[in-house]
Formats: C-alpha cells, sequence, structure tokens
C-alpha cells in the first residue's frame, strides 16, 4: 500500500533550545485513519514534537512528512488544508463569536479576497453540530466555558476538513464527562489523529496505537494493551501500577502509591 | 476708561515715589532719594516689594529689552554681567555693550547666577525660574534685588504701553538717572502725541490686525497685548481682541485695512530671510488674496521685539505701527 | 444559520450605507460652521459653482465668501476625513499586530520620531530646502525613520513579535523624546518651544487642496487594502502560531503592514501633526457593537474615524469666539473619558461582546 494523504510520518526529529536538546532524533507513524497517542511525564517533548508536526517549530534535523511530502515543501495554507489542530492554549483577548471563530477554520480554502459563502457557513454549522455547540453560534467566544471553547476550536478544526488532526493534551483542564465526550467526536470523525494524553486510562481506551516519550527519546510504541505494562509504566514514570480488566475487558491502571 | 486704569497702576506701582510723580510733572528731574521701595512682580504675577539702599552696582541683565534699557541709561558700569541677546543692541548702544561681561549661557543656570554675586537681577517673568535664573522671591529672600519686566508676567493681565514706560522711570529711579529713563519715556508720547495730532482730521480710523504665523498656527495679537495696546494708543481699531491662536477664517473673516506681520529672528536667524518668509505666507497664498490690506499692499512687518516687551525699542515699535497705520505721516 | 448570516450581513450594509451617508453630511455640513460670517445659502453657491460651474453662481467664483468656502473649510472638512479614517483604520490595525487592545497607531514611536523632526526643523531649520511646509515634510521623515527602526529593532535576533514590537516602540520613543527635549533644552528658543507645543497638539487649519490631493488617495487606498486583509488581521489575534496552523504565515504580512500603516500615519502627522486619542478609541467604540470581525470593523472604523474628526475640528473652530483651539487638546479631553467609560462599562478586553 502506497503513501496515503492522511499519513504523517516525523523521522528522526532533533529539537534543541539552546544547549538543551529537547529532541533527541523522535521518530513517529501515523498511518491513515488510526489514532495515535503520545504519552509520556512531563517535559519528555511531546509538544515539541507536535509543534513540528503542525509546522510551529522547525526541527532542526529530520523532517515532517505528510501524505508522503515534507513539510518544508507545503505553503502553510496547504499543509493546514491537510492538517488541522487543537492546541492546549486557546485563551485570546479579545471577543469573537462562536461562528467567527470556526468560520476561521475556512480560511486555508480561501483566496485572499474571497468572502465567506453559503457553503462555508453550513460547513460551519455542521462543525459546530458535530461537537454540539450549534446553539452557542452567536455567543461571544470569550464567555464559554472552558471545556466549551476548546470544543469550539474543534469545530474549527473540523472546519478545515483535514484529513489529519493534531491534538495536544485536548482535555486538559476539562471534567470528565467534557473529556469523554470530547474524545468520543475526535474518534468518530473517521481522521487521522495524533494526540498527546496525559491521563494512561484514557489513552488506553481511545488510542489504536501509542508512542511513549521520555527525555526526548521514544521509549517504544504499540497498541495500548502491549505497551502499558507495569514494569514499562514503573520505567517511564517510576510508580507502581496494577493493570486490571473491567467485565467489559477495558483496561485500567490503578496507580499504587 | 482704560487711561484711567493705566494711571492707578501707574501710582500703585511707584506709591513709594512719589518723587517722581513730582518730576514728571515740572520740567527739571527729580534725584532718587535712598532708601527707595520699588514695586516689582513675581513670574506668577505677585506683586514683591523690593528696597534699594543705593544704586545697585552688580546688576545681572538677561534678554534683550533688560540689556538695552539699562545701556540706554548709561548704566554699563553697573552690570555685573549680560545674557540673552537674540538680535545685536542698536549701534548707538555697540561700544557700551562691548564692555560688558556677556555670557556663553543664553540662560545662566543658578549657579552661575549664584557666582556672579549680583546685587540686583534684571529680566523677564519666564527666566526667574526654578530651572533658570531661580525663583524671584527666593533672591529677594537673600538681599539681591529682582526685577522683572512687567509685560512679561504670566498672570494673564493686560500688557500695556502704560507697563514699558514705568518699567523704564521705574530704572531711573532704581539707578538715580531719572531725567534720562523720562526723556527716553517723553520721547515715546512726544510720538504718538504727534501722530494722534496729524491725524486729527481722519475720521475713519484704520482697521487692524496684528498677526504672526507659526508653523502650523496663527498669533492674533488682541487689545491685551502691547502690539495691541500700541496700536489702539495710536489711534488703529483692532479688528479681533482675541490675544491668542485664530484661524485663517478668522484672518479672512476680520479683513482689516492693514495688517501687521509680526516677524522674530532668533539668535542664528537671516532677519531679512524671516522678514520676508513670513510677510509670504500672507500675501503669496492664495487663500489671502481677496483681502483689501493684500489687494492694497497694506502689510507691514513689524520684529516682536519692537512690540512685545520691548522696553527702549518700544520707540521703533511706535514708529513702525504709525507708519504702517498712516502712510502719509511724517514723523521726524 | 442561513437566515441568520443574511441578516448581519444586510444590517452590515445597511450601517456601512447609513454611515457612508452621515460622511458626506457631515463634510457639507461642516463647511456651514466657523468664525466668518457666511450665510449657508452663500456656502452651497460656492459649491455648486466650484463643482458645477453653473454660470448663475459666478458671483461666487472668488472674493472673500468663496475663499473661506473653499480655500479653508472645504480642504479642512476633507483633511479631516482623511487623517480620522487614516488613524483610526491603522488603530485597529496596530491593536491587531501587537495583540493589545492599548495600542494606538503611534505605538511604534511615530509621535515621538514626528515630534523630534518637527523640532529639529522649527528649531534648528533642518529641512528648510523642502520649502513652506518642511516642518511635516521633517516630521514625516522622523515618523518613517523611527517605525521602520522599531521594526527593523524587533526583528533583531529572531522573528518580531507583539512584545518584541511594543518594547521597541518604547525605546525609541524615549529616545526620540529625550533628543527633541535636548534640542529645545539647548536652544533656548522661547518661540520655537510654544511652536512645537502647538504642532504637538495637532492641527487641521492651513490646508490646501494641494495637500488633500495627496493625503486622500494615500488614506483611502490603505483603507481600502487593509479592508481586504480582513482574513490576516483577524488571524493576527489568534496568534501566530494557531494562524499557522489555518494557513497563513503572519510574519511577512506584518512587515508589510507596519510599513503601509506607517506611510499611513507619517502622512497624517505631515499634515496635522500628531491628533491622540482618535486611533485608540474608534477602533474600540466600533468593536462594541459590530465585534471583532476586521472585515467589519476596518471600514466602519474608517468612516466613524471619518465622522469622528470633521466634527471635532468644527467644534474646536466654534467653541471660541474669533479664535481656534488646538484639534489634539480637544480629542483628548473628550477621547479619555469616553475611553474610560467603555472600559469600566465592558470588562477589560478587545470589547464586542453580544
Amino acid at each position: 500500500m502506497g503513501t496515503q494523504i492522511n499519513d504523517i510520518e516525523a523521522k528522526e526529529i532533533r529539537v534543541s533550545y539552546g544547549i538543551h536538546e529537547i529532541l533527541k532524533g523522535v521518530t513517529l507513524e501515523a498511518e491513515q485513519k488510526k489514532f495515535i497517542g503520545i504519552i509520556g511525564p512531563n517535559g519528555s517533548g511531546k509538544t515539541t514534537l507536535l509543534k513540528c508536526i503542525y509546522r510551529t517549530l522547525d526541527p532542526a534535523q529530520g523532517a515532517v512528512y505528510i501524505g508522503g511530502e515534507p513539510l518544508t515543501s507545503m505553503k502553510p495554507r496547504e499543509s493546514a488544508k491537510r492538517l488541522a489542530v487543537v492546541a492546549q492554549h486557546n485563551y485570546y483577548n479579545f471577543e469573537f463569536s462562536v461562528q467567527e471563530v470556526v468560520l476561521m477554520g475556512r480560511s486555508p480554502h480561501k483566496k485572499a479576497l474571497e468572502r465567506d459563502n453559503a457553503q462555508d457557513y453550513e460547513i460551519a454549522r455542521r462543525a459546530l453540530q458535530t461537537v454540539g455547540m450549534e446553539a452557542f453560534s452567536g455567543r461571544s467566544f470569550s464567555t464559554l466555558s472552558g471545556g466549551e471553547q476548546q470544543r469550539v476550536i474543534l469545530a474549527r478544526a473540523l472546519a478545515q476538513q483535514t484529513p489529519c488532526l493534531v491534538l495536544d493534551e485536548p482535555t486538559n483542564h476539562l471534567d470528565v464527562t467534557h473529556q469523554l465526550q470530547l474524545l468520543k467526536i475526535v474518534k468518530n470523525l473517521g481522521v487521522t489523529v495524533v494526540s498527546a494524553i496525559h491521563d494512561l486510562n484514557i489513552a488506553a481506551s481511545f488510542c489504536d496505537i501509542l508512542y511513549v516519550m521520555k527525555d526526548g527519546r521514544i521509549e517504544g510504541h504499540g497498541a495500548p494493551a502491549e505497551v502499558l505494562t507495569t514494569d514499562f509504566i514503573r520505567t517511564i514514570y517510576n510508580v507502581e501500577t496494577e493493570i486490571t480488566r473491567d467485565s467489559r475487558g477495558k483496561m485500567h491502571i490503578l496507580f499504587l502509591s | 476708561m482704560r487711561k484711567k486704569k493705566h494711571v492707578t497702576r501707574v501710582l500703585a506701582v511707584l506709591t513709594s515715589a512719589s518723587l517722581l510723580a513730582a518730576g514728571s510733572m515740572t520740567a527739571f528731574a527729580a534725584e532718587t532719594t535712598y532708601p527707595v521701595t520699588v514695586t516689582t512682580y513675581g513670574r506668577d504675577g505677585s506683586e514683591l516689594e523690593t528696597v534699594y539702599e543705593k544704586a545697585p552696582e552688580k546688576v545681572l541683565a538677561v534678554y534683550q529689552g533688560c540689556i538695552e534699557t539699562l545701556l540706554a541709561l548709561g548704566l554699563e558700569d553697573h552690570i555685573v554681567a549680560a545674557a540673552g541677546l537674540d538680535n545685536a543692541v542698536p549701534d548707538d548702544q555697540t561700544e557700551a555693550f562691548e564692555k560688558l561681561n556677556y555670557l556663553d549661557e543664553f540662560t545662566p543656570s543658578l549657579e552661575t547666577v549664584t557666582m556672579l554675586d549680583p546685587d540686583m537681577i534684571f529680566s523677564w517673568g519666564s527666566y526667574f525660574g526654578e530651572d533658570t535664573l531661580g525663583e524671584a522671591s527666593d533672591w529677594i529672600d537673600k538681599g539681591v534685588n529682582t526685577y522683572i519686566s512687567s509685560n512679561t508676567k504670566s498672570d494673564g493681565s493686560d500688557r500695556t504701553l502704560e507697563n514699558e514706560y514705568t518699567d523704564i522711570l521705574n530704572m531711573g529711579i532704581i539707578f538715580n538717572v531719572q531725567d534720562k529713563a523720562e526723556e527716553i519715556v517723553n520721547e515715546m508720547k512726544d510720538t504718538i502725541a504727534s501722530v494722534l495730532e496729524q491725524t486729527a482730521s481722519i475720521e475713519e480710523k484704520p482697521t487692524v490686525m496684528v498677526i504672526e504665523f507659526g508653523s502650523t498656527s496663527i498669533t492674533n495679537y488682541g487689545a491685551s497685548s502691547l502690539g495691541g495696546d500700541m496700536v489702539q494708543e495710536l489711534g488703529g481699531v483692532l479688528v479681533n481682541d482675541v490675544y491668542g491662536s485664530i484661524g485663517q477664517e478668522d484672518v479672512i473673516a476680520g479683513n482689516p485695512d492693514v495688517i501687521f506681520i509680526v516677524y522674530m529672528p532668533y539668535s542664528g536667524d537671516d532677519p531679512e530671510e524671516v522678514k520676508n518668509d513670513r510677510v509670504s505666507r500672507l500675501v503669496d497664498e492664495e487663500v489671502y488674496q481677496s483681502l483689501n490690506a493684500v489687494q492694497n499692499g497694506r502689510v507691514y512687518p513689524i520684529m516682536l521685539s519692537e512690540m512685545y516687551a520691548s522696553a527702549t525699542r518700544t520707540q521703533d515699535g511706535i514708529r513702525t505701527f504709525a507708519q504702517g497705520l498712516y502712510p502719509d505721516l511724517t514723523l521726524e | 444559520m442561513k437566515k441568520r448570516k443574511i441578516i448581519q450581513t444586510s444590517v452590515f450594509l445597511t450601517a456601512l450605507a447609513v454611515l457612508l451617508g452621515l460622511l458626506v453630511f457631515s463634510v457639507l455640513a461642516s463647511v456651514a460652521f466657523g468664525n466668518a460670517d457666511i450665510s449657508i445659502r452663500e456656502v452651497y453657491s460656492v459649491f455648486l459653482y466650484e463643482i458645477f460651474h453653473i454660470k448663475r453662481f459666478e458671483e461666487f467664483a472668488s472674493g472673500p465668501v468663496h475663499d473661506v468656502v473653499w480655500l479653508i473649510r472645504f480642504p479642512r472638512a476633507m483633511l479631516g476625513l482623511s487623517v480620522g479614517m487614516g488613524l483610526s483604520v491603522c488603530g485597529a490595525v496596530m491593536q491587531a499586530i501587537v495583540k493589545n487592545p492599548l495600542a494606538d497607531p503611534y505605538i511604534l514611536g511615530i509621535s515621538s520620531g514626528a515630534s523630534l523632526g518637527a523640532t529639529m526643523a522649527i528649531v534648528l531649520g533642518v529641512g528648510s530646502v523642502f520649502g513652506g511646509h518642511f516642518v511635516g515634510v521633517t516630521a514625516f521623515i522622523g515618523a518613517m525613520t523611527t517605525s521602520f527602526a522599531v521594526v527593523f529593532i524587533a526583528n533583531m535576533g529572531g522573528r518580531a513579535n507583539a512584545a518584541k514590537l511594543i518594547l521597541a516602540g518604547m525605546a525609541i520613543s524615549s529616545v526620540c523624546s529625550a533628543m527633541s527635549n535636548f534640542v529645545l533644552y539647548l536652544a533656548h528658543n522661547k518661540g520655537a518651544t510654544e511652536e512645537v507645543v502647538q504642532w504637538t497638539m495637532g492641527s487641521l487649519a492651513n490646508t490646501k487642496w494641494s495637500e488633500i490631493q495627496v493625503v486622500l488617495p494615500i488614506m483611502l487606498a490603505g483603507t481600502v487594502i487593509f479592508w481586504s486583509q480582513f482574513r490576516s488581521l483577524n488571524m493576527m489575534l489568534l496568534g501566530d502560531e494557531t494562524a499557522i496552523t489555518l494557513g497563513t504565515d503572519l510574519h511577512r504580512v506584518r512587515t508589510v503592514y507596519l510599513i503601509l500603516s506607517s506611510v499611513m500615519v507619517g502622512f497624517a502627522v505631515y499634515c496635522a501633526g500628531t491628533i491622540g486619542f482618535v486611533g485608540l478609541i474608534v477602533p474600540h467604540a466600533v468593536r462594541m457593537i459590530s465585534g471583532t470581525d476586521h472585515k467589519k470593523l476596518i471600514p466602519l472604523s474608517a468612516l466613524v474615524g471619518a465622522i469622528f474628526l470633521i466634527w471635532a475640528d468644527v467644534a474646536c473652530r466654534v467653541i471660541l469666539e474669533n479664535s481656534e483651539m488646538p484639534i489634539g487638546i480637544f480629542v483628548s479631553v473628550i477621547g479619555a473619558p469616553c475611553f474610560i467609560y467603555l472600559m469600566v462599562r465592558r470588562s477589560y478586553g478587545f470589547g464586542g461582546a453580544r
């Protein structure tokens, strides 16, 4: 099978801030329509790796490919048509309406002077519907709760209509209900997803493949059940765990203190 | 009404100098009897009483009019230092001026002034400040008399010809040279009297504006300015009383018979160039072509120092204004 | 949703049309105000003659009435229009560029650069080769030099960002004000000091048609260009990183915007000195009603700013009898309380919540 448009590949990525090497040759592959999770302790380089993938950081060495093409050969507009992002931080010092925020997701598809047309409004409406925020369309973005804002940002990413989606700890600051709700939406989109995830149980239940990072390196990858073993978690996080399965066969990681 | 006000003010200033009042009424000059008290002002216009035990011997004179007044009264030997000339002193004073200790500093600092150890400081109100010559009241407390040109107080009071006379006469009192002071003032008064006499038959006196072009603004010298007062004393009628900033439109609305354009060459400027430039800002502008004064060629330049706290140059100002107002006039 | 969109769009278009009508009215009405006693009939006779060359009004082809209306008041109104429009648009753009609602068109040190230029021109006679309006020309050069210096410094050691621009602007500003104060201090020239002070207070007076012919097209073109850039301007508020993920690299456009707005502000300074607050307050006020979307914000700010400055100038002409008030003072006197009101009324932010 050849390279598909919704493949993401990061090869031998190295990034340094001053003398500190943050990423020490990271390679990651996301095949089509899979949900790839990146886990690892704080400061292991998850966000840095994602930033290289979504282009706000240029790696010192290595390259990122989307659909087999190197990112650097694409214009930002082109990469934005292939890859959408829901980043960690979305506090803005201004007031846009929810609809305006979502419509911005259409900009990679627009020429410089082109206005948003009926089709764009329809795409925005459906994106909001998907995340269950249709009723908030006219509200001011900044008046929404954290969870609602995160869903609107997801809707904006959906409006980009990309085959790939990058999430950087999208459920940070969300309560359990909203964490599960948001990830369910993402899971059902049918696109390739690369997501940094903090919570191991959530990672285990939503991801097809997990990459485990520590100190700027990938320490292992594979299906959650293969990766998340008591021994491996001890080496990575330095905590004792017990791994059980519930009546439906779902994995649960219990932290023993 | 206006005259009366001046008279009372003069009387107030000269309360303790009754000798002078007698002097100006009689033909012969009076001698000053020391100690003599002279009323001057702080920068803000507050009255200050200064007592002179004898004629000051170490005067610091700062700015054009102050230096020239002292020189005109033949007091160069009383001046310890002078500073702040924008233009050269008149030719007849050059010789005396060269004897002076003229400072490099345009505005001497408090330190320089202190080192000079003057017994009197004579300057404009604006130069008496914390970061310039020092506060007038502080100097008086230290036993150094100050005298501020009466038309440079910053209290917004009217600036008048009478104030200029008073300053010169007060110098006459302070230095006991009252005859010379009166001679200078009388020459000015005589000129005005002569103009009024010659023009008595003119029923409709010319209407006038005295204006100065800045980079973006136009200043109108109205009734409360010295220039405005001089014009009125000469019989001219000011069309705009405002002393302050006006618009182009106000000039056109005023449309006077005569326009005086104020110009001021500061130190380093070429006087002719400044004069021509300022005049051309009126006569060469399309906007002003409909003005009577422009059409009839009755636009005259006048130097700021002849009509703004002008001291002894007031005489030049009176003549410049008179000749502009009444072109047929003959002045000796 | 579709219906909603149509309603929104038509409200916006109606607002645009109403403001445009109001602007035309303002220009025409403002010409009727002034110290010279001229009747409304005379004012419009001059207009009719100058625009349509109707024979019947030939008596108004010259003379004081014609000069006041056509050579003083009308160019003044047009300058108010141009400068008000330019400053408001540049204010909105600067606020987007530095992502700070407190930004105004002068944030990059343009006003202090211009003041330095003006001071050098007035005190030292620098640039007198440029002829009658050399103070404005030198101020323009000062404004452009400082804003380019700020952009250059902000780009040193990596890409410019909002914080670096603001800091560089502040640094250059203080250098420039220190230098102008030094020049003034050394000169000991009271007349010049007064002139500089007056210049910094701004004025629409003494405008010529030849200036309008340059300034109006520049401001109009700048406004249209910025209007066309509404997407990038919106993106700027989201930040560089988000903008990249949405397909826009802001780095280059930001530099272009800075240069374009510097030119616009430079010309405003050249013609009218530094008039504060307009560029700060007009975009704020408009945002309260239109929201943050620059597609609406730019044209509405342009119109509101133009109307505002025309009437502010009218007020300056009529408040004092037979005299004029500097427009900078007037605008600040009204602007500051309005600003405080806006600030207090809303939780502080970028305005426009609905």
